[in-house]
């Protein structure tokens, strides 16, 4: 299993790097399903590396399973001396179609309102310009109850992660003596609280001795390896999934 | 109607006011729309552009005049002497003069760039509007935009404590 592979070899290194992301388009289904906390932040956790200061190539790849097997076989790194942000745009281009489809039906009542910011396609077209900061859609969906509900449909927060294409550095995940703790590097109001991203919060207790090692951050999601229990998790602390998967006996 | 004239050809644009516009082809093909209904042939006769009204469709067809690709344009700078780079500057300066209207016109403005499936314009006004606000407080945006506030004072403390980071 490549994965387990790569975590046995990757912890050899004394630190890990992160380059979390994750799509606006999965926090958007998250957050539908959920009542109140309707938002998160478009913009993706962004990467943090260890000591030496190399940042992976800029990728458009989707899915963390495909890092994992690129940092296995340690190909083609470059080193930079910062991280940067990682284009989401092709990732994203699922929600593409809806776009004409959507102008079809804004052709047929083209105008007659007092304002655009009565009709959904407008205001869409207008909150979409909002600046990618994770501070944006959040306050824009406290200004009225329509702009909440454009600002959380999963549809309009692909546009938007499209619109930017590049998203914001949010901060960095790293160890210390606690555990993992996020680093934002943002400033307010842009500033994500660290216990904002606390591993904590899906019952992962990452301190000192509890065998929990950080292995990467791709796309908003953390790879993280629990030793003592054999499993790899993988987190997305924006959306708050968490997926476990057990590493075959004979590979632990 | 369509015709020729110094061997372009024209397209007539009507607005429900009964004002007539003749446009170059290409021009009007700067909408996405009329391209759609020139490319379907519906344009024979002059095409009515509805609740669109004279004043707002004349600035409309003067932003498309203006960005028409300068090789099918003839009002347009299209020297050759100068480079794209500062082509495009020139239009970036010429747009922040064209956009300086009031709130109204600019509202109308989006609802035509809209209409007519103009993405430039659509994106000059949008995006104008949303640098208006950004920098505001919420009431001032509120004001700003005549949009109501239609949460209880406690739904919208709700909002403002989930993500309190975001308020500060």
């Amino acid at each position: 299993m490549n994965a387990a592979e790569d975590a046995r070899r990757r912890t050899t290194r004394t630190r890990t790097r992160l380059h979390p992301h994750t799509h606006a388009s999965e926090a958007g289904e998250a957050v539908a399903r959920r009542r109140s906390t309707c938002l998160h932040p478009h913009p993706q956790i962004q990467a943090s590396h260890d000591g030496d200061g190399v940042a992976r190539r800029r990728s458009p790849r989707l899915h963390p399973q495909a890092h994992a097997i690129e940092e296995g076989q340690g190909v083609a790194l470059r080193r930079s001396t910062r991280l940067r942000p990682h284009v989401h745009a092709g990732e994203e281009a699922s929600g593409v179609t809806r776009r004409s489809r959507r102008r079809g039906r804004r052709g047929s009542s083209p105008a007659g309102l007092s304002s655009p910011l009565e009709d959904d396609d407008l205001l869409w077209e207008i909150l979409l310009r909002l600046p990618p900061e994770p501070s944006s859609l959040l306050r824009a969906s406290a200004v009225c109850k329509r702009w909440r509900c454009a600002a959380t449909d999963p549809r309009f927060q692909r546009r938007f992660c499209q619109h930017h294409r590049k998203p914001p550095l949010l901060g960095f995940f790293e160890h210390s003596v606690d555990g993992i703790v996020f680093k934002p590097v943002l400033d307010p109001p842009d500033y994500i609280p660290p216990q904002r991203f606390d591993v904590r919060l899906h019952g992962i207790d990452s301190g000192r001795g509890t065998g929990v090692k950080l292995l990467g951050c791709r796309h908003g999601r953390l790879l993280l390896m629990h030793w003592q229990q054999a499993e790899l998790i993988v987190i997305a602390p924006i959306t708050g999934k968490k997926f476990c998967l057990t590493v075959p006996s004979k590979l632990s | 109607m369509a015709t020729r004239e110094a061997g372009k050809k024209m397209i007539m644009l009507k607005s429900p006011d009964g004002m007539e516009f003749e446009v170059e082809e290409a021009v009007a093909m700067e909408s996405q729309t009329i391209r759609k209904m020139i490319e379907d042939d519906c344009a024979d006769t002059a095409i009515l552009i509805p609740n669109i009204n004279s004043k707002i469709l004349s600035r409309v067809i003067e932003y498309c005049n203006k960005h028409v690709p300068t090789t099918g344009a003839t009002g347009a700078a299209a020297s050759d002497t100068v480079a794209p780079a500062a082509l495009a500057e020139d239009l970036k300066i010429w747009d922040a003069e064209f956009i300086k209207v009031n709130r109204a016109t600019r509202f109308d403005l989006i609802q035509a760039a809209s209409y007519l499936n103009i993405k430039g314009l659509l994106d000059l006004t949008s995006q104008t509007t949303i640098d208006t606000i950004s920098d505001n407080s919420l009431e001032e945006i509120r004001s700003f935009l005549s949009t109501k506030n239609d949460y209880l004072p406690e739904e919208e403390q709700t909002i403002r404590r989930e993500n309190q980071w975001a308020f500060q």
